[in-house]
């Protein structure tokens, strides 16, 4: 979709291919992931898509042990934010992670093709 | 804000939280019939309503407002719904409060309710995952305390916040709790037997989190004007009244450990009532998970960032601690019928300003706050009363 804005089916369409989308400013070049009308920097009115790359760190998570409607299946797993490229953030989960040792703040971690809903990382183990 | 009229609380009256046969519009009714009594005023003397509701829908009924004014007698009045998830009390409260102090409206109705109990467990958590960014939160695997486990690892990691400390928050509002007769769960609770309760989003266990309640809360809120023609008795005056938007979604703010809607709402309130946050007697907070309250009292100003962490435990915020918070037992003791929740805070406010909270009484109540957040903090509501 355009009409120079981000809607939600420009996101959800990429993450499935493990492509993590943002809108760009035209005018300052602020970056976001987001649904968005106007930056939230300037206010213009005229913001393109652009990808952004699909790794980064976890600043924070939770183990899910009870979850909402289309995860019922798929507890425990973590639920992450992630810290993307020059501090652009966005949310995700990782699966069959049944504890919170098994992460930690700061784990890198990439975006992943999957036909599941939500943004599915994996852990880049180094 | 300076050419806003005084306005009172001229009564507020809830029902018992919990789990109720009633359904939403009957707890509406039976709370705002409460409210009218005690208000010692006729019906026809409201003149426009806001009824606050978040999922209406969840019973078949929406549009509740007509209804409820139907029931009081009086189907020729105005009303709205306004939702606003687990803020919509405070949010209704606030838009009701514009309308009487810009002079437009003399006399209104405020009232918030809820069904929800009659949802099984995973209808009523996808339901309220549904108040954050679905797009970003619900459909992406968090729940509603998945949100609030991640701001509680963000507070841990950067505060040294313990599970101890947590839980010692859950203790203390049950322990107000139990003196509430209209308290859904009525039941003194341990520091052990919270951290040994379930986890439902780690760190976050069941008994750090509220329940899902049934319930109802109605306020009715007057004009100097109204309260001098009618010789009605001056008991509560609303002081200041703050209002903000936040970030919708947890990953788009800087700071996932602090709410900047709590923080700008409490200081236009603060503002408005021309005081300063130590001068607050006792507060009533949105503490839907114990990390909620602890976020709470840093961002309204009651503790500094980092040092509300250990209030409950060191007994600080108890009943006849140095600053009282949640007296009535809060969202985690008392319940949180979502759209009851803001208009509930306001209840326990007014009966601690009008000496008649019995056994929880708080010594020397002359000003209380009341803050309603919904979802993460997308919305917040933070209301001043002061006793006349």
């Amino acid at each position: 979709m355009s009409d120079d804005s981000v809607f939600v089916e420009d996101i959800i369409e990429a993450t499935k291919e493990g492509i993590i989308r943002a809108y760009e400013c035209t005018k300052c070049n602020n970056k976001g992931v987001a649904i968005q009308a106007f930056c939230k920097k300037c206010g213009n009115n005229k913001l393109a898509i652009t990808e952004i790359n699909n790794v980064g760190k976890v600043i924070t998570y939770t183990i899910q042990t009870v979850a909402p409607d289309p995860f019922v299946n798929e507890v425990p797993y973590a639920w992450i934010i992630v810290e993307l490229e020059n501090d652009i953030r966005t949310t995700g989960w990782i699966p069959f992670i049944s504890s919170k040792d098994e992460l930690k703040i700061g784990q890198k971690v990439k975006l992943v093709k999957s036909y599941k809903p939500g943004m599915v990382f994996e852990k880049i183990i180094e | 804000m300076e050419n806003m009229n005084k306005v009172f609380l001229l009564s507020a009256a809830g029902t018992k939280y919990g789990k109720a046969n009633l359904t939403a519009r009957d707890l509406s009714m039976l709370a705002s019939k409460r409210a009218i009594e005690n208000a010692g005023i006729n019906p026809q003397n409201i003149q426009a309503a806001f009824v606050a509701n978040a999922f209406g829908m969840a019973e078949k009924q929406g549009h509740l407002g007509p209804l409820l004014m139907s029931s009081l007698g009086i189907p020729h009045v105005p009303s709205s719904t306004i939702e606003a998830a687990c803020c919509s009390g405070g949010s209704a409260f606030r838009e009701a409060y514009i309308n009487v102090a810009s002079g437009f409206y003399d006399v209104m109705l405020v009232v918030g309710t809820e069904k929800i109990s009659h949802l099984d467990t995973l209808t009523a958590t996808t339901y309220f995952s549904y108040g954050g960014d679905y797009c970003f939160e619900g459909n992406s695997g968090a729940s509603f305390p998945g949100l609030y486990a991640t701001m509680a690892r963000s507070h841990m990691n950067e505060y040294g916040t313990t599970e101890e400390e947590l839980a010692a928050v859950a203790v203390k509002n049950h322990d107000n709790g139990v003196l509430n007769d209209k308290a859904h769960l009525q039941k003194k609770i341990t520091i052990d037997e919270v951290l040994k309760s379930p986890i439902v989003a780690d760190p976050l266990k069941l008994y750090d989190s509220c329940p899902f309640s049934d319930g109802a809360a109605a306020a009715i809120i007057a004009s100097e004007d109204f309260m001098n023609k009618n010789n009605l008795q001056k008991r509560v005056s609303i002081k200041g009244s703050g209002r903000s938007g936040g970030e919708g979604s947890l990953h788009t703010r800087k700071n996932i450990n602090s709410l900047e809607s709590t923080v700008r709402a409490s200081r236009e309130a603060l503002k408005q009532a021309g005081i300063n946050i130590k001068k607050i007697d006792f507060a009533e907070v949105h503490d839907c998970f114990t990390i909620a309250e602890i976020i709470a009292m840093e961002d309204i100003g009651i503790f500094e960032k980092g040092e509300a962490s250990k209030a409950a435990l060191e007994g600080r915020t108890a009943i006849n601690g140095e600053i009282p918070i949640n007296p009535s037992g809060g969202l985690k003791s008392k319940g949180h019928p979502v759209g009851a929740t803001g208009v509930g805070q306001i209840v326990e406010v007014y009966e601690q300003l009008t000496e008649s909270s019995t056994q929880r009484q708080v010594k020397n109540a002359n000003i209380g706050l009341t803050h309603n957040v919904g979802a993460t903090g997308g919305s917040c509501a933070v209301h001043i009363f002061e006793r006349e």
